[in-house]
């Protein structure tokens, strides 16, 4: 009768849900190449946060499979051709919603945790 | 200077997708690690320090390509279904992988979850499997008895009619009226007749008692059946003195002629009579038990035959093709009409007689219908029953993983995902449950077809085929996705309950904890209308095996045979077998006594007729008393057990020239000799005016003998002398001194040293005859019991299962009562009150229902009433009991709540 417990997989959907969650949202307004979606990412989080290649194209890809995103095959002048992705209409209301979700999750944190006292 | 896309290509390995993709993916990557090297380099980095850092981009090449792998071939991605968010468009299926991707992916999930839930998945399938087995084998029944169409073209328009006799009770057709119906009748397309006639086959390796018809020679016309094989009968084989011809059904063919077309022609012994073979019927060709001979009945009709004479009602129905357009019910005027014209014309043997008639189908299956119909009712209950509690256990389940598909939901897991995915889930249980169920149908259905008599119609036809097969698996399908949706879409309704509200998704009082008291109230209903069913059942067998059937039924072993054919011509010769026979039997040891009878107690009488008593006046034909006639031989009370209360038994003595007498049962003589002694009165079979039946003299007054069936209230009946009245068909009565059963060896080989050639059938334990004959009442009482026992243990777990939770859920606040005084008495009341209101209402619920459908269940019971109190209150009492016992685990559970640790986990 005692139902088992729920998969363990919530702490990695966390992970992935937030990892997901960054992509789109430095996506958000702009057309980037991969390179530049990790460095903004390690930039704007003054570098807490670093995305190897081994995580973030397979991310772009997975949300480009997703609708999320799309990738073209850019070449300028003097440079090597680079693939830029920006957000599809399914994906920025993905990172709508997301951010939603984020938004409340750290209102909890917070009032449970009192983040914004330490 | 780095070639970055060499040192990409030569680390990653190869990615079974197109080249071109992997180009791509090779490119972006080299671009990367490039600029990771660069970047390292312009820090200040030497070329080593640049290498690093591009290392550490990807530290595991193996890793990232089984994650390429899994992304750009989505077939083989492991992500779970329901964390997966909708694509473009939220329909199922659209984007890459079509409709199947999804449907693999929720399958691959809903295995993996389940298996991560055994106790859960073992309980649910085991469920279902019962009640699909269940299901299987009521419906295979309904099958092969109900629903398959009679193998006859446009079967609905064949009727069967015959005579009712002055009680309105149905009874054969006389051959003379027969044929003025036939001559007379304008409803019918054609009209034929059949009368059911067992055949000894012999001059074979064992002979044999064959089920076989007496027919009409148009009959096949009239049914709209070809022999498959050679012809069917014409007009010239159905006149007295014509050469004996045979059609056989194709299972006689199969069995006894090895398929040989070369049958035809092949001449068989046939009650000592060489017969042709003319015909074989096709496979499917059944009427309502499985024939294996048919004959000419106008071989019988010999002139001067009894037979042919209006007063002797001999076995004959009529047949017959309504024209187009004739209803039944017209057709029905009609035959009544006849016959009120033939009782005017024929006032000495009709009057008092009249008509029925009935479709075929209706026929055969009406005895049986009212028991069918109950039990597949029972079996939808017990489906119910399981649906609802499946419901509340994936409720349960649900509630415990909400935290689980909250945080689907919100990172991105559509509606539909969830519901689809818990559906999935449930699905497949059913999926599991109905193939385990079937298995199980197998076994059950042997069990079940060995309890049914074999006077059951249609037996035969019943199996687990296609049909039922289907019908298993529509019903597995509906039942997942009725225990199904109900916590799916709950589940789903959670999405807008956010993850952030944590643990207490659920409280006892939300709307899936009402959900879940409403599913078990039904549950505990229809519980209780399945018990009150059983119940009912139970009371009735009780009743009939309490009936007496007037003998002594314990070793008492019994058989038949026929004494047909030239060698038994004659009265004389009849005489002759049993008086050779019964010292052969008589000198086996182990045997006490042997005797003869033209039936057997409990069974169906062979003979019965109307009587007048000398010196009485006589009523009108219409209003003449009808007897059961059963000649017995000597020692026949002695034998059977069967006590003479007045007078003497029938013995050596009463010999073929000695004046007629009569052994009446104790019925016959209150009823017509209240106050005196019946002793010395005569009566004769018949009516006065029919003529020369012999007045018999009664001797003796015996006990009072259940003769047809133990529900029947006793007839009256006489025996008469075997020697005096000879019959063809017999039984053999040996009472044993152990067990019967181990002399019907000895038994048949005795009989076989008289005449080789007689077959034995129907060899059985006379305790076993009363047993066969509440066979139907027998198998209701199983399958219902069966079910009603299910249904409680069902209900039983569903009450554990929501008080257990309620409990759980209420941990708090017993704690808080108890930490503020409550003392464990008052705790274990609260939780009691609230499984009594919960099973309470079931129960006024289902004996509400139970006294509602009270009449789809009086046709079965027998002295017990289908509103009988006594029942229902027990059933009451029984599921009230059971509830509160199933309560009392999660109430101790409560009463053992430490205060402090309840309080502390707020």
């Amino acid at each position: 009768m005692s139902p088992r417990d729920p998969e363990p997989l919530t702490t990695r959907e966390l992970q992935r849900g937030s990892a997901e969650f960054l992509v789109l949202a430095v996506l958000d307004g702009r057309e980037r190449h991969g390179y530049e979606v990790a460095q903004l990412i390690l930039s704007r989080s003054d570098g807490r946060l670093h995305f190897q290649a081994a995580t973030l194209y397979p991310l772009l890809y997975k949300l480009e499979k997703r609708g999320w995103l799309t990738g073209r095959w850019v070449e300028k002048a003097g440079e090597r051709r680079r693939r830029f992705y920006r957000l599809t209409a399914s994906g920025r209301r993905a990172l709508g919603e997301r951010r939603r979700v984020w938004r409340e999750f750290l209102q909890a944190l917070d009032q449970v945790g009192n983040l914004s006292e330490t | 200077m780095t070639d970055w896309r060499a040192h990409v290509r030569s680390r990653l390995p190869a990615l079974d997708i197109s080249a071109e993709r992997e180009t791509e993916i090779v490119e972006e990557l080299a671009l990367q690690l490039e600029a990771a090297y660069d970047a390292a380099r312009a820090a200040g980095g030497g070329h080593e320090a640049g290498l690093a850092a591009a290392a550490g981009e990807v530290p595991d090449w193996d890793a990232l390509a089984r994650a390429l792998e899994r992304i750009e071939r989505p077939v083989a991605s492991r992500l779970p279904a329901a964390v997966r968010p909708p694509q473009q468009s939220p329909a199922l299926g659209a984007g890459q992988g079509g409709p199947m991707t999804g449907l693999l992916q929720d399958l691959r999930y809903a295995v993996r979850a389940l298996r991560k839930a055994p106790g859960f998945a073992a309980l649910a399938v085991t469920t279902l499997a019962l009640g699909i087995a269940a299901t299987a084998i009521v419906y295979s029944l309904v099958d092969g008895i109900l629903l398959r169409p009679l193998p006859f073209r446009d079967p609905d328009r064949l009727v069967l009619a015959r005579e009712t006799g002055n009680t309105g009770n149905g009874m054969s057709l006389s051959w003379p009226n027969f044929l003025d119906w036939r001559a007379r009748a304008t409803s019918f397309e054609a009209i034929g007749a059949w009368v059911g006639f067992p055949i000894n086959l012999t001059g074979t390796d064992r002979p044999e008692q064959l089920a076989s018809r007496r027919v009409t020679w148009n009959i096949f016309d009239v049914l709209g059946v070809r022999p498959a094989l050679g012809r069917a009968f014409v007009e010239t084989d159905d006149t007295p003195g014509a050469a004996p011809v045979a059609i056989i059904s194709d299972r006689l063919w199969r069995t006894h002629f090895g398929g040989d077309p070369g049958v035809l022609g092949h001449q068989v012994r046939l009650d000592d009579v060489p017969t042709t073979i003319v015909g074989v019927l096709p496979p499917s060709f059944s009427i309502n038990q499985p024939d294996d001979v048919f004959l000419p009945i106008g071989l019988l009709l010999t002139p001067g035959s009894y037979r042919l004479e209006r007063v002797n009602h001999w076995g004959v129905s009529a047949i017959a093709r309504l024209r187009p357009g004739v209803t039944v019910a017209s057709a029905r005027a009609e035959v009544e009409a006849l016959a009120a014209q033939l009782a005017a014309e024929y006032p000495n043997t009709n009057s008092g007689n009249g008509a029925m008639l009935v479709p075929l189908h209706e026929l055969i299956t009406r005895d049986v219908r009212p028991m069918l119909l109950v039990l597949l009712a029972s079996v939808g209950v017990l489906l119910l029953i399981g649906c609802a509690n499946l419901a509340n256990l994936m409720l349960a389940r649900s509630a415990a993983r909400g935290q689980e598909m909250a945080v689907r939901a919100a990172l991105g897991a559509g509606r539909w995902r969830v519901i689809r995915q818990l559906l999935t889930e449930s699905v497949l249980l059913a999926a599991a449950g109905g193939a385990a169920g079937l298995l199980l149908a197998v076994f059950g259905l042997r069990a079940v077809l060995a309890v049914l008599p074999a006077t059951f119609p249609r037996l035969h036809l019943v199996t687990l085929n296609g049909r039922v097969l289907a019908a298993a698996a529509a019903v597995s399908l509906v039942t997942g996705i009725l225990f199904g949706l109900v916590p799916a879409l709950h589940a789903a309704g959670d999405r807008s309950t956010s993850l952030l509200r944590g643990a207490r998704v659920s409280g006892a009082g939300g709307p899936r904890s009402f959900t879940r008291r409403l599913l078990l109230v039904g549950e505990i209903a229809l519980a209780v209308v399945l018990l009150t069913g059983a119940g009912l059942m139970a009371r009735t067998m009780a009743r009939l095996l309490a009936v007496d059937p007037g003998v002594r039924t314990t070793n008492l072993l019994t058989a038949k045979f026929q004494l047909h054919g030239q060698r038994y011509g004659d009265d004389e010769r009849l005489r002759a077998f049993y008086d050779r026979a019964d010292p052969r039997v008589r000198q086996l040891p182990g045997v006490v006594d042997v005797s003869f009878a033209g039936a057997l107690p409990v069974e169906d009488p062979t003979w019965s007729s109307v009587f007048v008593i000398e010196g009485r006046p006589e009523p009108p034909r219409a209003e003449v008393p009808s007897i059961i006639l059963t000649p017995v031989a000597d020692r026949y009370f002695e034998t059977a057990g069967l006590p003479i209360v007045e007078g003497r038994p029938l013995g050596a003595r009463d010999l073929a020239g000695s004046p007629f007498v009569a052994v009446v049962n104790r019925t016959f003589a209150e009823r017509y000799f209240p106050g005196e002694s019946a002793i010395g009165h005569r009566f004769k079979q018949g009516w006065t005016l029919d003529g020369g039946a012999p007045w018999i003299e009664i001797v003796g007054v015996s006990g009072d003998v259940k003769m047809s069936g133990l529900e029947t209230p006793t007839i009256i009946q006489a025996y008469l002398s075997m020697r005096q009245f000879p019959q063809e068909d017999v039984a053999i009565l040996v009472r044993t001194a152990g067990e019967p059963g181990a002399l019907a060896g000895a038994m048949e080989a005795a009989l076989h040293e008289v005449d080789p050639d007689l077959p034995l059938f129907a060899v059985r334990p006379m305790d076993v005859v009363v047993q066969e004959g509440v066979g139907s009442q027998r198998l209701t009482l199983l399958l219902l019991g069966g079910f009603a026992a299910m249904a409680l243990v069902l209900a039983a777990v569903g009450v554990f299962g929501v008080t257990a939770y309620t409990v759980s859920q209420r941990t708090h606040e017993f704690g808080l009562r108890m930490a503020l005084g409550a003392d464990r008495p008052t705790v274990l009341r609260l939780v009691f009150a609230e499984g009594a209101r919960v099973a309470g209402t079931g129960v006024v619920l289902g004996l509400a229902g139970a006294v509602a459908l009270a009449g789809l269940m009086r046709s079965l019971v027998f002295e017990v009433a289908p509103r009988d109190p006594a029942t229902l209150a027990a059933t009451g009492a029984i599921l009230l009991a059971v509830s509160l016992a199933a309560c009392y685990l999660p109430a101790r559970r409560a009463t053992r709540v430490d205060p402090a640790t309840a309080l502390r986990m707020e």
